[in-house]
């Protein structure tokens, strides 16, 4: 196999022991802020030992990287607090779909501030995960009634 | 009676979980847009650093939260995350080893996130026996289907 190949199948064994363990930490009770607190930190630990010692990165750069890293930070810290409390209230397969369907909003952003190019299965990407999202809403007002959900009622 | 009331509890919460994961997706996808906006800004080569100061926006936002009712970390909450950070670090390093031994980036993309949206979801129901109705069956189907569709460039 193509060795390129084998780190496809890690990045995909990575990403979805992240996503299962979202789910372990709310099994074990742990509590939403702590865990993103953690995470985050521990995240910087195996990046900078990955990029400072293992690739040979420096640290320094302009401050306007500083400037537009920072509140973009922000946003992700705001998006995995939330996703660890939604967790409490629903499944993690939908919560997980949820969270990555956020992949169409750098896409939508990039065609209207950066009038990127608009092709077709974009714009179909797009309306389907505007779909999902309401079938995810439509699942979430069915919690707790199966039975009329299942028969349709 | 007590079916009614139990019926109400669960639609509050379902449409709690909507709001925060409804949160947690437009957060999340402004979060990764930054980078996008440093490509823009022709600082691509800053990449990593951009990361670092990315994560440090993250904790500072973190610390912030936490100095309103600070706490106490638990061990199970330290590990717990560990594992989250390693997996997170882990998954973007080798999607960018695959990417850089030459896999098509709409390979990369369909597997390491439509692919983890089948795992994770399949594990929710296996090993956490979770219930998915078919609302939300249909929702992960259609998300699936368009991230894989949005990863082809």
């Amino acid at each position: 196999m193509h060795s390129g190949y084998i780190y496809v199948l890690l990045a995909l064994l990575s990403f979805s022991l992240l996503g299962i363990f979202h789910k372990v930490a709310e099994v074990r009770a742990c509590r939403p802020l702590p865990i993103s607190m953690l995470m985050c930190a521990w995240s910087m630990v195996f990046l900078i030992v990955i990029g400072v010692v293992l690739v040979g990165n420096t640290l320094a750069a302009p401050g306007s990287v500083a400037a537009l890293a920072l509140p973009f930070g922000v946003s992700a810290g705001v998006a995995i607090l939330a996703l660890q409390t939604a967790l409490g209230f629903g499944n993690i397969a939908t919560s997980w779909l949820a969270v990555n369907l956020s992949a169409g909003l750098p896409t939508l952003l990039s065609i209207i501030l950066y009038h990127e190019e608009v092709r077709w299965w974009k714009v179909l990407a797009l309306i389907l995960m505007a779909l999902s999202m309401v079938l995810l809403w439509k699942d979430s007002q069915t919690q707790g009634a199966p039975d009329a959900a299942d028969s349709g009622e | 009676m007590l079916q009614t009331v139990a019926n109400e509890q669960s639609s509050r919460a379902g449409a709690k979980w909507f709001a925060l994961m409804l949160l947690a997706c437009i957060t999340n996808g402004i979060g990764a847009f930054g980078l996008k906006v440093l490509a823009e800004h022709k600082l691509a080569s800053y990449e990593f650093q951009y990361l670092v100061m990315w994560y440090l926006g993250w904790l500072l936002f973190s610390i912030i939260v936490f100095l309103r009712s600070p706490f106490r970390f638990w061990n199970r909450e330290i590990w717990i995350s560990a594992a989250m950070g390693l997996f997170s670090v882990a998954g973007q390093f080798t999607a960018g080893l695959a990417l850089s031994r030459h896999v098509a980036g709409h390979v990369v993309f369909s597997v390491s996130t439509g692919g983890t949206l089948f795992i994770v979801a399949l594990a929710g129901v296996l090993l956490f026996k979770e219930r998915v109705g078919r609302y939300g069956m249909a929702g992960l189907i259609l998300g699936i289907t368009s991230i894989v569709l949005l990863s082809i460039s």
